[in-house]
C-alpha cells in the first residue's frame, strides 16, 4: 500500500498484523507520502532493493482481516503475484 | 453470445436478454445509455470504449463470472450479488460505484485510473479470492467501503491518494 499522503495511523494499526503466522501472512508494505506511489513490487521512496518494511518470503496465501471497519478492515499486503 | 462493436448504435433498446454467456460492447461511440434485464452472464460481460458518456443500469443482474467495464459514465448494479470470477473497472469517469448486496468476488477485484472517482461501497463483500487493486485513482481519497470485508486470497495492492 503506497500513497501521496500519511498514511501513519493505517500502517500502524496493520505493522502489528504483518508476519507468517499472523493476519497478513505474505509480503507487507505501507507507505504514505510517497511521491510517486507504486504499485505491487514496487519499493517505497528511499528503500534498496532487498529492504523493506515487515517483509517476509512468504507466498500469498488467503488473508483473515478481523473486525474489518473501513479501509481499517484491508490488509496492505503488497506482493508480486497478482 | 452478443457482440456489439463498431456500431453508431445510440442504445440498447429492443436486445431484452435474461440469460448470456457472453457479452461484448465496444468501440460504438454514439452509444450513451443501455438498460439490460439480464439476470445472469455464465462467461463475461465486457463494454469499453464506447461513448464516454455510458451510462448502463443492471437492475436485475445478480450473478456474472467475469465482468469488465471500461469508460463509463455511470454502472448501476444494484442486485448484483456474487461473481465468480474478476470483477474490473478501468478508466471510467463515475465519481461513485455502488454494489450493494455483492458479498463474494471469486476472483480478482480492481479498480484502477477511475479519475473521478471518490466513493467506493460493497457493504456486504466478505471475500475476493483473488488479488484485490485500487489504483491511480486520483480522487479517491478514503477507501471505506468494504465494512464487511473478511478475506483477500490475493495480493492487496493499493496505491494512489488515499489517506485513510
Amino acid at each position: 500500500m503506497q500513497s501521496t499522503e500519511n498514511l501513519d495511523d493505517v500502517c500502524s494499526h496493520f505493522e502489528s498484523l504483518a508476519g507468517s503466522n499472523n493476519v497478513i501472512k505474505g509480503e507487507y508494505t505501507c507507505s504514505g507520502e510517497q511521491s510517486t506511489p507504486g504499485g505491487a513490487g514496487t519499493l517505497p521512496d528511499g528503500t534498496n532493493s532487498g529492504s523493506g518494511s515487515s517483509s517476509s518470503s512468504s507466498a500469498a496465501v488467503p488473508m483473515l482481516i478481523p473486525g474489518a471497519t473501513g479501509v481499517l478492515g484491508v490488509v496492505a499486503a503488497i506482493f508480486g503475484l497478482l | 453470445m452478443l457482440t456489439i462493436d463498431n456500431t453508431q448504435l445510440g442504445s440498447l433498446d429492443g436486445i431484452n436478454l435474461q440469460v448470456a454467456d457472453t457479452i461484448y460492447v465496444t468501440n460504438n461511440p454514439y452509444l450513451s445509455s443501455a438498460s439490460m434485464q439480464l439476470g445472469n452472464v455464465t462467461q463475461s460481460l465486457t463494454f469499453g470504449a464506447n461513448s464516454k458518456d455510458l451510462k448502463l443500469e443492471f437492475p436485475n443482474l445478480e450473478w456474472a463470472y467475469n465482468m469488465t467495464f471500461r469508460n463509463c459514465s455511470e454502472v448501476l448494479i444494484p442486485s448484483l450479488a456474487s461473481i465468480n470470477g474478476s470483477l474490473g473497472f478501468y478508466s471510467n469517469t463515475f465519481e461513485n460505484l455502488s454494489a450493494p448486496n455483492l458479498t463474494n468476488v471469486g476472483g480478482s477485484l480492481s479498480f484502477v485510473s477511475n479519475e473521478e472517482l471518490t466513493n467506493i461501497s460493497m457493504p456486504e463483500l466478505t471475500t475476493v479470492g483473488g488479488g484485490f487493486q485500487i489504483a491511480n485513482n486520483t480522487k479517491l481519497s478514503d477507501i471505506n467501503g468494504f465494512p464487511s470485508l473478511k478475506t483477500v486470497g490475493g495480493a492487496l495492492d493499493f496505491n494512489g491518494a488515499f489517506e485513510k
